[in-house]
């Protein structure tokens, strides 16, 4: 005991050489854990990517390469998978819900992600949690975009912003969409997954950007004889188009309704080609199906087409009068003749399903990857996580390797400094001696200074590790999206500050067994 | 109470000493004189029980040393001999009173001694300090780096003698003195050694500091090895 508290005072009178010592002991030991702590921060959050989808599903491929583009929107998104097959799918007995996704589009370098207002109530991350709207609301509307909460921050985006997507990944100057602009209906809480960098429209939107499609309307005799400032004419059409989906989505009884209201004729030659296309799209199945689908789908669709139809009155009216608050939009001629066509796309990207059991996963998992009518793979989310996270593997045991040399420098440059301190110091054991210290005890000294050294290192280290998670916690989740959650030492942590700790007093032992056979050597004789 | 009988030591091959026998009475001021390379700490480590001769044997208070173990032999140190050396005696990181009460941490008889005397180890540091003409409390939470050399040495004597051990070897306690401070040094020693009944064994290269002793020998004259002059 006598002899800790010498080997303290010993510290205390080398201030400077051990403070730089214990300094890059504490460095080191502050990279090792901060290492470990994003490892596992790492980990997790990309581990919270998404849950609570049962299966993804996707073309014939690599179940990294889905996963990668349909979670993370990293890669490629040019195999896609029909719609009519997500329909197909959909429909399965197993299936409790299925949120079909596409991909593609890019808005200054942000992912746009296509699917249909079931997205919302599906899709979850983390602990099963569902996103939530920070601003303004989710609207049905075809050219509302909901955006992700760096989204909004980066661009400076607030609701009933004009939004304008660009065909294309982005990386290539993708040629813009100009004449259909999108407004910003809803900013996301900041959920830390790939959303946050993510804007979402609708798949009927996505599809009348593309050229193909409106190209094609443009040449239709209906939309020449347009004329170009009737907007109240046009916008009738628009209300048609409403009424044919409430027409789509209702019974009998509507129907005749919807026939009394057919005055139109431009409209109604609209309208019998959208029929035609929607046949074709078999979408009217779709339609039904949702029905069957969601049992309180109905109530809920027949209250929001009414809301639809009045928001367009709405619309009417802001034309007219030119004065409206957040939802200011016109819509451009694209956009009307979107909006009466509500085209869904033949292709999609991937579908995230959600099963009435766990138990049917492997069985459905099974009956998709055998799909008769086109190739498909599914995904289970959290295997499919775990196999992409081996991939990093190597990163981790290059960066453990590096860390460890870190602390081995660290713990080298205590050996260096008690080792420079040890010839001086032979005076200092030759007087121990002579008052009855034991080679032992100079020998524990030495040791003794080392794990002191080493341990108020580890504190250090750890204290400083604390300081900087507090520190950067908040710059990493606005700057980076990533939330650092600060969290006790893991058994593991504690387990390689031990080996830390022994490996310094393994380390001493090289100065501690040579003062030892100075000791023994020189006894009581101090020379110089 | 201190016999040396055919004690024989070698550094490696080279023999160092070789003393056929050699006694020195309790309470005995004796000077051992020798020039530098002679042998003197050599055997004031032998005497120490720090180097083990290789042959021959040294008693001490009635015990062989040559019974007792390395540790039991420090031990033996700690309770019964104290040390002054030439100079830098002190613990350069430990103040006045902790490098007095060194002894103390080694040695549970001696801190018992102290105890029985005085109310606390500072107490009796302090009698010694005044003893030695050293009467500044405030010295005792000192940086043993600011005290001048004499007063150096006479804080190693401090050490030296606390819990009144039954031996005190100085070796060249002096050196680093200049004469004044070197007369009136040893007569303190002198001094407090009488009062304690303390052996004291004085080894110096100086001779002239021979007529203040009342027993002194030359190590020459009683090794049996033949001192080669260094060059
Ligand atoms: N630790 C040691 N290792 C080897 N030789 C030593 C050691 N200490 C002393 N010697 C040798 O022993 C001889 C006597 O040294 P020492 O006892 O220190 O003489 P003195 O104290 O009389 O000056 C010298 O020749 C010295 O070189
Ligand atoms: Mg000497």
């Amino acid at each position: 005991m006598a002899i800790l508290l010498l080997a303290f005072k010993s510290l205390l009178n080398r201030k400077l050489t051990v403070f730089i010592t214990l300094f890059s002991i504490a460095i080191s030991v502050t990279l090792l854990l901060g290492v470990q702590t994003l490892k596992t921060e790492t980990n997790n959050s990309f581990m919270k990517s998404i849950s609570g989808t049962d299966l993804i599903i996707g073309s014939r491929g690599a179940s990294s390469q889905l996963l990668l583009s349909s979670v993370f929107h990293i890669g490629n998104t040019s195999n896609t998978i029909q719609y009519k097959t997500y329909q197909e799918l959909a429909k399965s007995p197993a299936v409790k819900w299925a949120v079909p996704i596409s991909m593609g589009d890019s808005h200054h370098g942000y992912t746009v992600l296509a699917t249909d207002l079931n997205f919302f109530t599906h899709f979850s991350y983390a602990n099963k949690q569902h996103l939530k709207v920070q601003s303004g609301k989710i609207d049905d509307d075809m050219f509302a975009v909901v955006i992700g909460a760096e989204v909004a921050k980066k661009l400076h985006y607030h609701i009933g912003d004009k939004v304008i997507v660009t065909h294309g990944d982005g990386k290539i100057e993708g040629h813009h969409h100009d004449n259909i602009p999108f407004y910003v209906s809803a900013i996301l809480a900041p959920s830390f997954t790939a959303i946050d960098q993510t804007l979402i429209i609708s798949l009927e939107a996505m599809e009348a950007m593309h050229a193909d499609h409106h190209g094609h309307i443009g040449a239709l005799p209906g939309e020449k004889t347009l004329p170009v400032n009737n907007k109240k004419h046009m916008h009738k059409i628009a209300s048609k188009d409403a009424d044919h989906e409430y027409e789509a989505h209702s019974s009998h009884e509507h129907h005749a309704q919807h026939d009394d209201h057919e005055h139109d004729h431009e409209a109604h030659s609209n309208h019998e080609h959208h029929e035609h296309d929607h046949e074709a799209h078999s979408s009217h199945e779709h339609h039904e199906h949702d029905h069957e689908a969601h049992s309180n789908h109905e109530h809920h669709e027949h209250d929001h087409d009414h809301e639809a139809h009045s928001n367009h009155e709405h619309h009417e009216h802001d034309h007219d009068h030119e004065a409206h608050s957040s939802h200011e939009h016109h819509d451009t001629q694209e956009q009307r003749i979107a909006r009466l066509l509500k085209l869904k796309p033949d292709n999609i990207n991937a579908i995230f399903v959600g099963l009435n059991s766990p138990q049917a996963i492997l069985g459905m998992q099974n009956y998709v990857n055998n799909f008769q009518a086109e190739p498909l793979t599914a995904i289970i989310p959290a295997v499919a996580l775990q196999e992409l996270w081996q991939f990093f593997n190597i990163a981790e045991v290059a960066l453990d390797i590096v860390t460890v040399f870190v602390v081995l420098v660290g713990l080298l440059g205590m050996l260096s400094i008690i080792l420079m301190s040890l010839n001086e110091r032979r005076r200092e054991m030759a007087i121990l001696r002579s008052v009855g210290a034991r080679p032992m005890h100079i020998f524990a000294l030495i040791i003794g200074e080392a794990g002191f050294i080493c341990f108020i290192g580890i504190l250090l280290g750890t204290l400083l590790l604390y300081l900087l998670q507090y520190v950067l916690q908040a710059p990493l989740a606005s700057y980076y999206g990533f939330y650092l959650e600060i969290n006790m030492l893991t058994l593991n942590d504690l387990f390689i500050l031990l080996i830390i700790q022994i490996s310094a007093l393994l380390i001493a032992l090289i100065p501690a067994s040579l003062i030892y056979k100075y000791s023994l050597s020189d006894g009581m004789s101090i020379k110089f | 109470m201190i016999d040396l009988t055919d004690l024989r030591f070698a550094w490696q091959k080279e023999d160092i000493i070789n003393i056929k026998t050699l006694n020195i009475q309790k309470g005995q001021h004796l000077f051992i004189e020798g020039p530098s390379g002679s042998g003197k700490s050599t055997l004031l480590n032998l005497l120490g029980g720090v180097l083990t001769p290789q042959s021959g044997n040294i008693s001490i208070l009635g015990q062989s040393l040559n019974q007792l173990s390395s540790s039991q032999k420090d031990t033996f140190r700690a309770d019964h001999i104290g040390f002054i050396f030439q100079q830098f005696n002190l613990i350069p990181y430990l103040n006045v009173l902790d490098n007095i009460i060194l002894p103390c941490a080694f040695s549970a008889p001696r801190k018992a001694r102290v105890l029985q005397r005085a109310a606390s180890l500072k107490a009796e540091a302090l009698r010694l300090l005044t003893a030695l003409g050293l009467n500044q409390t405030e010295l005792l939470q000192r940086n043993v780096n600011e005290l001048s050399v004499g007063q150096q040495q006479r804080v190693a004597v401090a050490r030296a003698m606390l819990g009144s051990p039954e031996i005190i070897i100085a070796d060249e306690p002096t050196s680093a003195l200049d004469s004044e401070h070197r007369q009136a040094f040893i007569k303190i020693l002198f001094d407090e050694c009488q009062k304690e009944n303390i052996t004291l064994i004085f080894v110096s290269h100086d001779s002239s500091l021979k007529q203040l002793f009342s027993h002194s020998l030359d190590l020459r004259k009683i090794n049996q090895i033949k001192y080669k002059e260094v060059l």
